[in-house]
């Protein structure tokens, strides 16, 4: 493994200038497991994303195959129902452990100074993970899929003025159809994925950078 | 230096513009094209017979689109409910007014209710409670050589 890794360093050099960072010591005394919620957070994330990156080999975001496409998974693909368990369970502790670990860092007082930065960006990937959680609901597309977005989507009407326009712009259209499935599973699946990985790749950055917090 | 100054400026204002144009286009391609204002459309419901004589009654249609006369590009179907309270005869949407979920009459109470938010309507589609504000909406109907003509929003 090391050899491997220094043969491609020698090209790389990127050991040197980030020996700093790799080997120095972040964690101060005083630590509890309070502090491991989001790390807890980010292995649901690496979860979504294999057991995401499998599914959509089989799922099908079309308004006439969705639903059969995930009764496939379901009922014939090997460990289907396994990986879209541990899908939707993640999806679900995601959120727990995100909510969580704010608490902690709003207990702790980690949001001050000079970490407010951090504190937007984690708030950001909460907003990620709720938008993804919005729109995997509906890919089933089945009954409890659509009428949650339908009532979902049309609480964006509710916004003075440009309300209509919102809903149109969520929907892809007046109505909730074939047009919304692909516009959900395209942020689902591409869009909402990248910004939380960019969004989350900051978040390590500012850690490595200012440390973590603990004096309550 | 005052030409160093301009040209920051320069690519400052064109790093500004390039961004916005692409937030604008991105916007204008993801904003879905032929919306259009809905029209109440007639459409064929049932025999005058089927009329309820006193009360609610439900009823679901299903319209071809290629029987319907080039008015639908593909099948709509759904519920409607027809209410009959001695004076007047009316057809209630079933589509609540709350976020969109679609209510169902309930016998023994003699209410519309939303599934979604627990939303209550009486047969004249009044709220009697939940989150609704505003009564259900009435569709309008006519009778014509004995068929019932309901008019739909598409
Ligand atoms: C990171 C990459 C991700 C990929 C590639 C991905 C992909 C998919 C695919 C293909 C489906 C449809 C299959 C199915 O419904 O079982 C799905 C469903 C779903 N996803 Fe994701 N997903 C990702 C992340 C997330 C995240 C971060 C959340 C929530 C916080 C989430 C929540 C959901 C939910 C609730 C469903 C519906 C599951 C069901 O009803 O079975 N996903 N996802
Ligand atoms: S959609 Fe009917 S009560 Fe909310």
């Amino acid at each position: 493994m090391g050899k491997v890794f220094d043969w491609i360093d020698n090209v790389f050099h990127v050991k040197k200038p980030h020996r700093r960072f790799l080997k120095r010591a972040i964690l101060p005394d005083g630590l509890n497991y309070f502090y491991c919620l989001g790390g807890a957070a980010f292995t649901s994330y690496l979860l979504l994303l294999v057991t995401g990156l499998l599914l959509s080999m089989y799922y099908v975001p079309s308004e006439h195959e969705a639903f059969s496409s995930i009764v496939k998974i379901q009922r014939e693909v090997h460990l289907g129902w396994f990986i879209r368990s541990v899908h939707k369970w993640s999806a679900t502790f995601i959120i727990v452990f995100i909510l969580s670990h704010t608490l902690r860092v709003f207990i702790s007082k980690a949001y001050s100074k000079p970490k407010e930065l951090n504190w937007v960006i984690g708030a950001l990937t909460l907003l990620f993970a709720f938008a993804s959680g919005f729109t995997g609901y509906l890919l089933p597309w089945d009954q409890k899929a659509y009428w949650a977005t339908e009532v979902g989507t049309s609480m964006g009407g509710t916004v003075p003025l440009i309300g209509k326009h919102i809903v149109y712009l969520i929907r892809g259209g007046v109505d909730l159809n074939g047009a919304t499935l692909i516009r959900f599973y395209s942020m689902h699946v591409l869009w909402f994925p990248l910004c939380m990985s960019l969004l989350l790749w900051a978040h390590f950055h500012m850690i490595k950078r200012q440390g973590i917090k603990v004096n309550l | 230096m005052v030409r160093r100054e301009f040209i920051k400026k320069l690519i400052k204002g064109f790093f500004i513009l390039t961004t916005s144009v692409v937030a604008i286009i991105t916007t204008w391609f993801l904003y879905p094209t032929g919306i259009r204002l809905k029209k109440y459309t007639f459409f064929d419901l049932m025999d005058e017979e089927a009329l309820p004589i006193k009360g609610v009654r439900r009823v679901d249609y299903l319209f071809k689109a290629d029987q319907s006369g080039a008015k639908l590009s593909r099948d709509m179907a759904g519920v409607v409910y027809i209410v009959n309270n001695t004076k007047k005869i009316f057809a209630l949407s079933p589509v609540c007014t709350h976020l969109g979920c679609l209510v169902t009459y309930n016998r023994h109470k003699n209410e519309f209710i939303c599934p979604c938010h627990g939303g209550r309507y009486d047969t004249e589609g009044v709220v009697l409670g939940g989150p609704p504000p505003e009564p259900l909406t009435r569709l309008p109907l006519t009778v014509e050589n004995g068929r019932v003509f309901v008019g739909f929003k598409i």
